[in-house]
C-alpha cells in the first residue's frame, strides 16, 4: 500500500493573480515558467507525508508525455480534449496518491494548474474570454484535472471509461449523485447495464434518472441505502427513464404517471 | 423555381487572399465559444438598432423536420447535410437594419451602408487581421465556427429607397483546398448565379417563400432585420438545448440594463430563447439574486446624469468618479455590500462593478478588491456620455472591455479611460487598507457570515419562515428591508415553504423564503403544508395562503407547482415529476375555484388554501406569481 500525499496549496489571490498573467501566454513559454515549488504555496499543516519533489516531477513527466500524444501545443480539435481527458484521468489518479480530503482543496490544485502545469492546463482550456476566476484553471470542482481526478475516484476506473463525457458529468457535478461513491457508482452501474444498449439516447435517459433522482433526495436518504436496495432503485429508475424518452418519441402529449417507488427511507 | 448554385471561389491569378478564419485563436470548443457566440451576435444585433423601436433578440434551436431539410438541401446543393438528425441554431433580430447596401464588394456609393458586403463578401479575407483588426473581428468568424460543416444560411429584409427587399444567401467557409489543377479559396456562397460575382443572393418573394420553408420564421413580414442559421451547430460535449439555456443566461447577465425599462422608456431589447420549440425561463433581473443590485445600481447612475439624484438607502454608495487634468467627470460608480450566497457556501463572495456606456451591453465585469469583511460587492460604473467617445475608442472589436491604450490621442496626455479604472480600483482597494486591524483571512469570512445569519433573526423575522409558528395564524409580514427598491416592484413570485411527502416538513433550499410585497398586496404563507385526499383517493397537499392589504386593482395570482431538488433552487414540475394545481378553496366561504389562476377582487376572502397534487416520490412546494388584471 503506498503512501497517501498532501501537496502543496497555492492561496486563492496568488492563483487568480497567475491566472491573470499566464491566460493568453505562449505554451512553450509557460513550460519554462512552471516549477515545482513556488515560495507562496503553503502545505496542510499536520498531515505526515508531503509529496516529494521527485514525486512531483515525475507526475509533470507523466501529463507532459500524455500531452505531446495528443499534439501539444498544437491547438486541441474537436475531439481530441476528450480524448486527452480519458487518456489523463487514469494516469493522473494513479500517479498521484493524494490524500482524498486534501484533493477537496481549491488551492491544491490551483498549484498543479498554475504552477507545476500551466502549460497543459491552459492548452486544454485556454480561457479565450480572460475570465479572472477561470473555473477550468483556477481549482474549483471543475478544474482541468481535479475533475478528472475526482471522476475515477468517484467511478472507479472500469465504469468512468465506459461513461461518455456528459454521462460522467450528469453524476459527477450533482452533489446528492456524485459525491458518494458508493451511490455514485450505483447509477453508473445500472445505466451501463440497464441503458448500456440505448446509444445515443443513453444520455437522454440518464438525465431524466438523474433528475428525478435529485427529487427523490429531498424525501429519501439515498446514502443510507444499503447495496440492494440502491441497485434495486437505480435499476427501476433507468427503466422508467427509458419508458418515459420512448413514449415522448412516439406521442409528445402523453404524460406518464410515475410508477410508485417502494424503496424504504433508511432514515424512518 | 428559381436554379440555385453553389460558387466556389478559385484563387485568382493575382494570388493574396483565402478562408482561413480566425479558427485557431479560438482553442478548444467548451460553453466558453457559446458564451463569445452570444456575445459577438448581441452585440452585433444592438449595434444595428433602428432606434425606433425596440431590438428583438431571439436564439431558436431545433431539429429540421424532413421537409425542411429537403427545402434546405434545395437551397444548398453540393453541402454535406447527411447527418440523421441535422439540427440548426439560428440567430434573429428585428427592430434592426438587416443587411443593407450593395450586393457586391466593387460597388461603392457615397455613404452607402456596407453592412451586406462586409458580413457576406468580405469575410474569410486577410486572417492575419484575425484578432486584433479593425472590422475583422471574431464577430463574424463565430458565426461559421460555430457550424460543424461551416456553413450558415442567412436571410435579411432591409428599407430601400425603393422599398424593401430581401436577401437569401448560404455561405460555407473551408480551409483552402484545390481541386482539378485550381487552387480555391475555400469561400463558398450558394445563390442565383451571376457572371460577375459567381451568386447573388436570392430576393423578392422566392426568398421569402424560401426562408419561411426552412423555418425562418422569425422575421415578420413587415419588418427590418436580419435571420442567420446556423447549420449542424458544434455542440461538442453538450446538447444543444444546454448550450441555449447557456447563452440566454449570458445574455441575460450581458444585457440586462437593456432589458429592464429605464425611466419613462420601455426595455430597449427583448431577449427570446427557445430550444425544440419549448421557451427557456429568463430570469427577470429586477428580481434576480445575483442582478437585482447591478439593476439597482445602474438606476441610481442614470439618476445622477439626469441630475435627479436619488435618495439612496443604505448600504448604498453613489459617487462621481472625477479625473484631473482636467477636472472632469469620468463617470458615476454606485455600489454596495451585501452578505453572499447561503451560510455554507464556501466559494469567495464576488466584488465585481459592471462596466458600462450609455445606452450598451455591460462590456465587463470588473473584479474590485474584495470587501474586507467577507461580504460580497456589487456595482455599476457608467461613463459619462461627455466621455462616449473616448471610452468607445477603449473598446476592441469584441466590446469585452475597456484598454485605456486604445484611448491614448497622443503621447503623455491624460487618458480619462485609465483614469478612470484606477480610481475604480483605488476605491476598493482603500477599503482594504482603512480596515487595517481587521483580518482579512477566509475564517473571518465565516465568522462574519455566521454573525449576519444570527443577525437576521434579530431584525425582521418573517412570518412563515418559522416551522414553530402555529398553523392558521395570520403573520402579517413587514415590507422587504432596506434592500427594496423603492419603486413599485414589478409582480413577483413568491415561493413558499415546501411539502414533504408523508406529511413531513420539507422547505425548499436558498433563498426566496420571505414574501414579497407588489402594489400594497402583501401574501402570507403559512408554514406548514398538510397532506390531503382528493376525491379520487390521490394524495394532494395543501397550502394556506392568506392575503394582507388591498390590491386596488384587480389581481391575478397563479399558483406554479415546484418540486425540491437535493441540492439547488427548486424546480418547476414538469414530466417526469408532474405536479397539478387541483384548485384554490376559499376558506371562509368553501368555493372551489379550479386551475392554477385565481383572480381577485376588492371584495374577495383574504384566506385561501391552494392545492397540488402529491407525487410519490418528491417534495412539492409552489410559487404565487402576482399579476395585475388589464381592463378589459
Amino acid at each position: 500500500m503506498s503512501r497517501l500525499h498532501v501537496y502543496p496549496r497555492l492561496p486563492a489571490p496568488v492563483a487568480e493573480q497567475l491566472l491573470t498573467v499566464h491566460t493568453g501566454r505562449d505554451l512553450l513559454e509557460l513550460r519554462t515558467l512552471s516549477a515545482t515549488a513556488d515560495p507562496r504555496t503553503t502545505w496542510y499543516p499536520t498531515a505526515p507525508y508531503r509529496v516529494p519533489e521527485d514525486d512531483l516531477r515525475a507526475l509533470q513527466q507523466t501529463v507532459r508525455a500524455i500531452a505531446t500524444e495528443a499534439h501539444w501545443p498544437a491547438p486541441l480539435s474537436k475531439t481530441s480534449g476528450t480524448a486527452f481527458d480519458r487518456l489523463l484521468a487514469p494516469a493522473l489518479y494513479r500517479q498521484m496518491t493524494i490524500v482524498p480530503a486534501d484533493a477537496a482543496s481549491e488551492e491544491v490544485w490551483s498549484f498543479l494548474s498554475l504552477v507545476l502545469l500551466p502549460d497543459v492546463a491552459l492548452w486544454r482550456w485556454p480561457n479565450p474570454l480572460r475570465r479572472p476566476g477561470y473555473e477550468r484553471i483556477i481549482g474549483r470542482p471543475r478544474n482541468v484535472f481535479r475533475r478528472l481526478w475526482a471522476r475515477i475516484h468517484s467511478l472507479g476506473e472500469d465504469v468512468g471509461a465506459q461513461l461518455y463525457e456528459d454521462e460522467a458529468v450528469a453524476i459527477l457535478e450533482r452533489p446528492t449523485l456524485g459525491a458518494h461513491p458508493r451511490v455514485a457508482r450505483a447509477i453508473a452501474h445500472a445505466h451501463l447495464t440497464t441503458a448500456g444498449e440505448a446509444g445515443t439516447a443513453r444520455t437522454d435517459i440518464l438525465r431524466i434518472t438523474a433528475r428525478r433522482l435529485r427529487r427523490l433526495a429531498v424525501v429519501v436518504s439515498l446514502e443510507s441505502l444499503d447495496d440492494a436496495q440502491l441497485a434495486d432503485l437505480m435499476r427501476r429508475y433507468t427503466k422508467e427513464a427509458i419508458d418515459q424518452l420512448q413514449s415522448e418519441r412516439t406521442t409528445s402529449t402523453y404524460r406518464p404517471v410515475p410508477t410508485q417507488v417502494q424503496a424504504r427511507s433508511g432514515a424512518r | 423555381m428559381t436554379r440555385l448554385v453553389r460558387y466556389a471561389e478559385p484563387l485568382p491569378a493575382s494570388g493574396g487572399i483565402d478562408a482561413r478564419s480566425v479558427r485557431r485563436t479560438l482553442g478548444t470548443y467548451s460553453m466558453d465559444f457559446w458564451e463569445l457566440f452570444l456575445r459577438e451576435t448581441l452585440q452585433n444585433s444592438w449595434d444595428a438598432a433602428t432606434g425606433d423601436r425596440p431590438v428583438h433578440f431571439c436564439i431558436d434551436g431545433w431539429r429540421l423536420t424532413t421537409a425542411q431539410l429537403q427545402n434546405l438541401r434545395l437551397l444548398l446543393p453540393g453541402a454535406d447535410l447527411d447527418a440523421p438528425e441535422l439540427r440548426v441554431l439560428t440567430v434573429t433580430d428585428t427592430g434592426t437594419r438587416g443587411l443593407g447596401g450593395p450586393t457586391r464588394a466593387d460597388r461603392v456609393g457615397e455613404d452607402d451602408p456596407r453592412d451586406f458586403v462586409d458580413l457576406v463578401r468580405n469575410v474569410g479575407r486577410h486572417p492575419d487581421k484575425g484578432f486584433a483588426g479593425g472590422t475583422y473581428g471574431y464577430g463574424k468568424a463565430v458565426l461559421f465556427e460555430a457550424s460543424n460543416i461551416g456553413t450558415v444560411v442567412m436571410f435579411t429584409r432591409v428599407r430601400t429607397t425603393t422599398g424593401v427587399q430581401c436577401r437569401l444567401i448560404g455561405m460555407s467557409l473551408t480551409d483552402p483546398y484545390r481541386a482539378e489543377r485550381r487552387q480555391y479559396t475555400g469561400r463558398h456562397w450558394w445563390g442565383v448565379p451571376d457572371n460577375a460575382v459567381g451568386v447573388e443572393p436570392v430576393t423578392g418573394p422566392t426568398a421569402e417563400r424560401m426562408a419561411r420553408a426552412l423555418g425562418l420564421t422569425r422575421l415578420p413580414e413587415d419588418s427590418t432585420g436580419t435571420s442567420i442559421m446556423v447549420i449542424a451547430p458544434r455542440t461538442e460535449q453538450e446538447r444543444l438545448a444546454e448550450v441555449i439555456a447557456v447563452m440566454a443566461d449570458t445574455a441575460t447577465r450581458y444585457a440586462w440594463a437593456n432589458v429592464v425599462a429605464q425611466g419613462n422608456h420601455g426595455p430597449g431589447l427583448r431577449l427570446q430563447f427557445t430550444s425544440d420549440g419549448s421557451r427557456i425561463d429568463l430570469p427577470d433581473p429586477g428580481t434576480d439574486a445575483r442582478l437585482r443590485y447591478f439593476v439597482e445600481a445602474h438606476r441610481y447612475c442614470r439618476a445622477v446624469f439626469q441630475g435627479a439624484a436619488e435618495d439612496h438607502p443604505w448600504p448604498w454608495t453613489v459617487q462621481e468618479i472625477v479625473g484631473s487634468r482636467p477636472e472632469q467627470r469620468l463617470g458615476v460608480l454606485a455600489w454596495r455590500t451585501y452578505r453572499a450566497g447561503d451560510s455554507g457556501n464556501h466559494a469567495r463572495p464576488p466584488a465585481e462593478i459592471a462596466l458600462l456606456r450609455r445606452p450598451g451591453l455591460v462590456v465587463e465585469y470588473r473584479t474590485v478588491a474584495a470587501d474586507p469583511f467577507g461580504h460580497a460587492i456589487s456595482g455599476v460604473f457608467i461613463a459619462d456620455p461627455e466621455l462616449d467617445e473616448d471610452f468607445a475608442r477603449a473598446e476592441p472589436p469584441t466590446h469585452d472591455r475597456w484598454q485605456p491604450r486604445l484611448a491614448q490621442r497622443q503621447r503623455y496626455a491624460r487618458n480619462p479611460v485609465s483614469q478612470a479604472l484606477q480610481r475604480i480600483d483605488r476605491i476598493f482597494k482603500e477599503r482594504r487598507a482603512g480596515n487595517g486591524t481587521a483580518p482579512t483571512t477566509e475564517a473571518v469570512t465565516g465568522v462574519s457570515r455566521l454573525a449576519n445569519v444570527l443577525g437576521a433573526l434579530l431584525d425582521s423575522q418573517a412570518g412563515g419562515t418559522d416551522s414553530r409558528i402555529p398553523v392558521g395564524q395570520a403573520n402579517p409580514v413587514p415590507h422587504p428591508p432596506s434592500n427594496a427598491s423603492g419603486t413599485p416592484a414589478p409582480p413577483a413570485g413568491t415561493p413558499t415553504p415546501g411539502t414533504g411527502s408523508n406529511g413531513q416538513q420539507q422547505g425548499p433550499p436558498g433563498q426566496g423564503r420571505r414574501p414579497r410585497s407588489a402594489r400594497g398586496l402583501t401574501l402570507n404563507f403559512h408554514p406548514r403544508a398538510r397532506p390531503a385526499l382528493l376525491a379520487d383517493g390521490s394524495r394532494a397537499v395543501e397550502f394556506d395562503i392568506d392575503l394582507t392589504g388591498n390590491p386596488g386593482a384587480p389581481l391575478t395570482l397563479t399558483a406554479q407547482p415546484l418540486v425540491a431538488v437535493a441540492d439547488g433552487t427548486p424546480e418547476p414540475a414538469d414530466e417526469t415529476t408532474p405536479v397539478n394545481v387541483v384548485h384554490w378553496r376559499d376558506r371562509d366561504s368553501g368555493i372551489l375555484t379550479p386551475g392554477p389562476r385565481l383572480t381577485l377582487t376588492a371584495e374577495t376572502s383574504e384566506h385561501w388554501t391552494v392545492t397540488l397534487t402529491q407525487p410519490a416520490d418528491a417534495a412539492v412546494t409552489v410559487r404565487v406569481s402576482q399579476e395585475e388584471v388589464g381592463p378589459q
